[in-house]
């Protein structure tokens, strides 16, 4: 099951172009593993955007979809 | 360095969104060295490709990505000419033997028998390796990377993708574990549907349209990201970062492929006769034992212009090319398979003594450069009509002649048109189909799929549609992309390529629909691998003529013989009587036919080359048909040119025209007129006629003409640019259209019956025909059950029975049982004996004889009580067949069906008419007009023939069917509309200007406009029949 969230989050420590860390809901999530990255490219009929998905398994056990568009990161999904 | 080795193109049917020049120029501009073209399951886009590559300066790698049988898929590549053999024979397998035509799988035996010079990548995303990995089952994949390693060796690659979908990291690790576990070596590529990322959303939707959802249903066949274009070696560098070893094998694979198409090309087959002899010997024996037969002597003018044509034929290699049509045509005229070559062969005087044309090339003097040139390096074209009935028995014979494996048909592309692309794209984004379907049918249906925005503006009927414009953008936008895109594949209607070496060296082979075995390559590039192609085409006009001369009075007719100056026939001509004649027959040309007053062959050939796009633009019909009459004096520029244009009153109006001014006035070679027509007549660049122009301008000067004079001449020329007629193929037209128009004259019965059998064929449906036969005192007999044959026939003179093949979807199979049965059995007493005698014939079969009143004679009850009754006798006849089963003495349940009668109100005239045009198409029972002429004229209006007797200028007010309404181009880029009116007095033809069509005259173009009223003014423009200039127009058919 999983939560469709699409919240703003705040990278703290950056890993080459991967949030290393982040605050999401005033919450500190250190980044363990990135499970997998994929790229959407939207609804462009819909002036949707491309964006870059990430999900990470955090310190703290979460894992959670993490979304880029254009230079923006959210936390978009999170999975129980 | 980085190459794309999987790439595909719009041959790839809605699975690649960028043109081959689109794809090809990409990699150009990004300096890559090679591009491979990987199309599904076909080599379609080749040559283009190979052609494109060379002009942009990338090397082309030939290849095609292939279904296995489990669905997975290879990239195949050709590493040389003999590996592309392999792949055509491969993809001639898989097409052969498919259960689906639409999806063909190639068996793994087939691949491995044929594996030498193919390089095989393992697949990307839907290969079998990748599938695997995605599933963790490493075994199969790894069983599989193995399998192949053993077969094709060094030959075969795992496909390391970088596609972005979720997953890809772990089955890019797991690929290159693979290699290394397997030693096979990993290869990086990206699975190209897009030149760029913005088209991807081109793919997107043309995939949509391809699994059959729209934009909001989530497809696993869909692109999710954008990644799928082709990226530049940077993105590569980005991309496979992790072993720089598979991008660098990507160049290695492009510099292992050689070109995979003959150097020299000549593929074409030496002819041989029965005792061996060919070549250019037999060649000229035959032509010169033919220039006796055709001119009775040979004079110094006709040997000197033989020996120049067959000299120019030998030293190009052309020998076994005319020997080749030549004992085409022999074929078919031993078969009495009517026959008549057109085109540009017609300039030869050689192919006129072989028989393969009917036009006297030296006479007409007729270039022949523009056939054949020593700098020209193209192919000739020699393009044959055959009667359209038995065309296919001529093909049958190339066939046998040169071998199945040496033989195919050609393939045509249908392209997305506004029309479809309206339906197709519009689907997709979700628009409902009751709007796209009411867009589409009043789309004009010429309108290419990027000029949906233009039509929407200039086009009155769609006026309505200007509300949606903000929810039809993408749709626009889309189909602008795709406009010219190939949606289906099909049978070119008449090329055939004869090869001297088996085809699979150069293409594959696939079935139409029809059976024949197609070479996917488009006609206008088969040149570029080597194949000559035939135009062998079927026209229904010499099968009508065939026909016709089976029929009535015209069996006495010896068609080679018919009198070329009979006055009768031109007397018609001239009075516009032309609705039947083959290329005459159009509204434009029967208003030219009673301006022009034609006396002679030579006005019928200028007829046909002066209704065309070109001269109409180019306001060329008036200024010809004033100097024609004398009304104008005919000048000339210079007087080099009066000998040229001289038969043409001083107006340009031939190719061949083109080409001696070119050589007269600016001394251009043959070779270079040649190359001015051909800029002309392709409509090339603008840059290109400019450079041309100046060559002409500057020899002309040369040559002392004055500066200004051949700037003069030359816009003269360009103004031709898009006429595109030679005086040998108008020439050869006109001979077919006098004879038919003499058959006509003379026998209008067998010829029109003729026509009626061959619809559709010309320009009329068949109500129209049946009126210019009645009004040519022809009676029309309605299919009649105890009369009628398949076709119709003319059973007296002046008389025509109408035949069952007219009913709409009547089997012939049914028509023949019928009328053996008739023949062997006597004739049908009632509609219940024909039921029980007709078991091939089904409920429907009977409904619509009833409705076209195949009954009317041997009952005399109503067609609504026999509809009424037939159920019932269908019953019966089930209950009989039972019976029979059980009880072979069982009586006619037939017999008592007389009993079974019910009283119901009879038809009424009109219902009856409704009924044979919607069943036949054409009234026998009456006109629908005359159904209501009472009321109007009650209400003012005339009918057609009252009209036709008013004065130029007089006012009418007319209704009728109208007929084939046209919006063809004018000078001034105004719309002019074209149509033809019919009531029950015969037709009218009408011509309604920009202003009303905008203000009125959509409704011609809407479902309304089948049935309407117009007033307008008598128009006659010097010539006896008039025609009716529209000022006002509505439809009658809502009322």
């Amino acid at each position: 099951m999983s939560r469709l969230v699409r919240r703003p989050l705040a990278v703290l420590e950056w890993r080459a172009d991967l949030p290393l860390s982040f605050r999401y809901e005033g919450r500190r999530h250190q980044v363990r593993w990135i499970l997998d990255e994929w790229w959407e490219m939207g609804d462009w009929w819909n002036a949707g955007r491309d964006r870059r998905m990430v999900r990470v398994w955090t310190e703290d056990g979460a894992c959670m979809d993490l979304e880029c568009e254009e230079g923006v990161w959210r936390v978009y999904r999170i999975w129980d | 360095m980085f190459v794309h080795l999987h790439c595909h193109s719009p041959y790839s049917f809605l699975d690649g969104a960028s043109s081959i020049e689109s794809l090809v120029a990409q990699a150009a501009a990004q300096g890559m060295p090679a591009l491979a073209l990987t199309d599904r399951n076909t080599i379609a886009g080749q040559p283009e490709f190979h052609r494109l590559a060379a002009a942009y300066g990338v090397k082309p790698i030939a290849g095609a990505e292939l279904i296995l049988e489990d669905g997975s898929q290879l990239v195949v590549l050709a590493e040389h000419a003999a590996g592309f053999r392999h792949l055509c024979e491969l993809l001639t397998r898989m097409h052969v033997d498919a259960r689906d035509r639409a999806d063909p799988r190639l068996r793994e035996a087939d691949l491995f028998e044929r594996s030498e010079g193919l390089l095989v990548l393992s697949g990307g995303l839907r290969g079998f390796v990748q599938r695997a990995l995605a599933r963790r089952a490493y075994g199969e994949a790894r069983r599989f990377a193995e399998r192949y390693r053993d077969v094709f060796g060094d030959r075969f690659y795992l496909e390391w993708t970088f596609d972005g979908l979720p997953g890809c990291a772990r089955r890019m690790r797991d690929l290159l574990d693979l290699a290394e576990a397997t030693g096979v070596p990993a290869v990086a590529a990206t699975e190209v549907r897009a030149a760029s990322p913005e088209e991807v959303a081109v793919h997107d939707v043309l995939t949509c349209i391809r699994v059959g959802c729209d934009l909001q249903t989530p497809h696993p066949e869909r692109p999710l990201n954008r990644l799928g274009y082709l990226h530049d070696e940077a993105e590569a560098r980005r991309r496979f970062a992790r072993d720089p070893r598979a991008m660098a094998r990507t160049a290695e694979i492009a510099e292992r492929c050689a070109p995979v198409f003959p150097a020299d090309g000549a593929l074409f087959p030496e002819y041989r006769d029965g005792s061996g002899r060919g070549g250019v010997e037999l060649l000229e024996q035959l032509v010169w034992q033919g220039a006796r037969e055709r001119y009775g002597r040979v004079s110094l003018e006709l040997q000197m212009r033989l020996e120049h044509e067959l000299a120019i034929i030998r030293d190009l290699g052309y020998a076994d090319y005319f020997l080749v049509v030549w004992d085409i045509v022999r074929y078919a005229r031993s078969r009495g398979i009517r026959c008549a070559g057109r085109g540009s062969a017609a300039d030869s005087v050689v192919a006129y003594c072989l028989y393969l044309t009917d036009v006297d090339a030296l006479n007409r003097h007729l270039l022949f450069e523009r056939f054949l040139s020593r700098e020209r390096a193209e192919r000739p074209d020699i393009d044959i009509d055959f009667a359209s009935d038995r065309r296919d028995e001529v093909i049958d014979y190339v066939y046998r002649r040169y071998g199945r494996d040496r033989v195919a048909r050609v393939a045509t592309y249908q392209t997305f048109r506004a029309r479809s692309a309206v339906r197709e794209v519009g689907r997709v984004f979700g628009i409902p189909d009751e709007l796209l379907d009411r867009l589409a049918k009043r789309i004009p249906w010429s309108t290419h799929a990027d000029e949906i925005e233009e039509a929407l503006e200039r086009v009155p009927e769609l006026r309505d549609f200007q509300p949606y414009r903000r929810a039809f953008r993408w749709m626009l936008a889309i189909s602008r992309q795709i406009a010219g895109f190939p949606r289906h594949f099909g049978t070119h209607t008449g090329g055939i390529v004869i090869s001297g070496e088996p085809l699979m060296k150069v293409t594959s082979l696939q079935p139409s629909a029809s059976g024949w075995l197609i070479t996917p390559y488009d006609k206008r590039l088969l040149e570029d691998v080597g194949l000559v192609k035939l135009d062998l085409l079927s026209l229904r006009t010499l099968a009508a003529v065939e026909g016709a001369l089976r029929l009535g009075t015209a069996r006495a007719v010896d068609y080679d013989r018919i009198p070329m100056d009979d006055e009768a026939t031109f007397a018609s001509i001239r009075r516009g009587d032309t609705i039947g004649v083959f290329q005459l027959e159009s509204p434009a040309q029967r208003a030219l036919q009673v301006r022009l007053g034609a006396e002679s062959l030579e006005d019928l050939v200028a007829s046909v080359a002066l209704i065309r796009p070109g001269p109409i633009q180019g306001n060329m019909v008036d200024p010809f048909l004033a100097r024609r009459r004398g009304l104008e004096p005919v000048s000339y520029l210079h007087p080099k040119l009066e000998p040229i244009l001289g038969k043409t009153y001083g107006v340009v109006l031939f190719q061949e025209q083109v080409i001696e001014i070119a050589t007269a006035i600016a001394g251009f070679t043959p070779g270079e007129a040649d190359e001015l027509r051909r800029v002309m007549s392709h409509a090339r660049s603008r840059a290109e006629m400019e450079q041309i122009g100046e060559r002409f301008v500057q020899k002309a000067v040369r040559q002392g003409v004055p500066l200004e004079t051949a700037q003069t001449l030359f816009s003269y020329v360009r103004g031709y640019a898009s006429y595109g007629f030679c005086e040998a193929h108008a020439a050869a037209f006109a001979t077919t259209a006098y004879k038919t128009a003499y058959l006509i004259e003379h026998h209008p019965a067998s010829f029109f019956a003729a026509v009626l059998n061959q619809l559709p064929m010309g320009y009329y449906p068949a109500h129209v025909i049946c009126a210019e036969a009645r009004r040519r005192g022809v009676r029309i007999l309605p299919v009649d059950i105890q009369e009628s044959d398949w076709d119709a026939d003319v059973p007296e003179p002046g008389a025509i029975r109408l035949g069952f093949r007219l009913i709409r979807s009547f089997s012939e199979r049914v028509a023949r049982a019928l009328v053996e049965e008739r023949q062997t059995f006597g004739p049908f007493r009632s509609l219940a004996d024909a039921v029980m005698r007709l078991p091939q014939a089904d409920a429907l079969h009977f409904e619509r004889l009833i409705r076209a009143g195949a009954f009317d004679q041997v009952e005399s009850r109503d067609r609504r009580e026999l509809l009424w009754q037939l159920p019932r006798l269908l019953a019966l006849r089930k209950e009989r067949n039972l019976a029979l089963f059980d009880n072979p003495a069982a009586p006619d349940p037939a017999e008592g069906a007389v009993g079974l009668s019910k009283s119901v109100p009879p038809m009424s005239l009109a219902e009856r008419i409704a009924d044979e045009y919607s069943v036949l198409g054409i009234g026998v029972s009456g006109h629908w007009l005359s159904l209501y002429r009472e009321a109007l004229r009650s209400e003012g209006y005339c009918t057609l023939a009252e009209a036709g007797e008013k004065p130029e200028g007089a006012r009418v007010m007319v209704a009728g069917l109208s007929i084939r309404p046209h919006r063809p181009p004018t000078k001034s880029g105004k719309t002019v509309v074209f149509f033809t009116l019919e009531d029950e007095t015969g037709i009218a033809d009408a011509v309604m200007f920009e202003t009303v069509y905008r203000r009125e005259g959509a409704v011609l173009f809407t479902p309304f406009g089948r049935l309407i009223g117009l007033s307008g003014v008598m128009e006659r423009r010097g010539g006896l029949k008039g025609q009716i200039r529209v000022e006002h127009i509505w439809t009658l058919a809502s009322g």
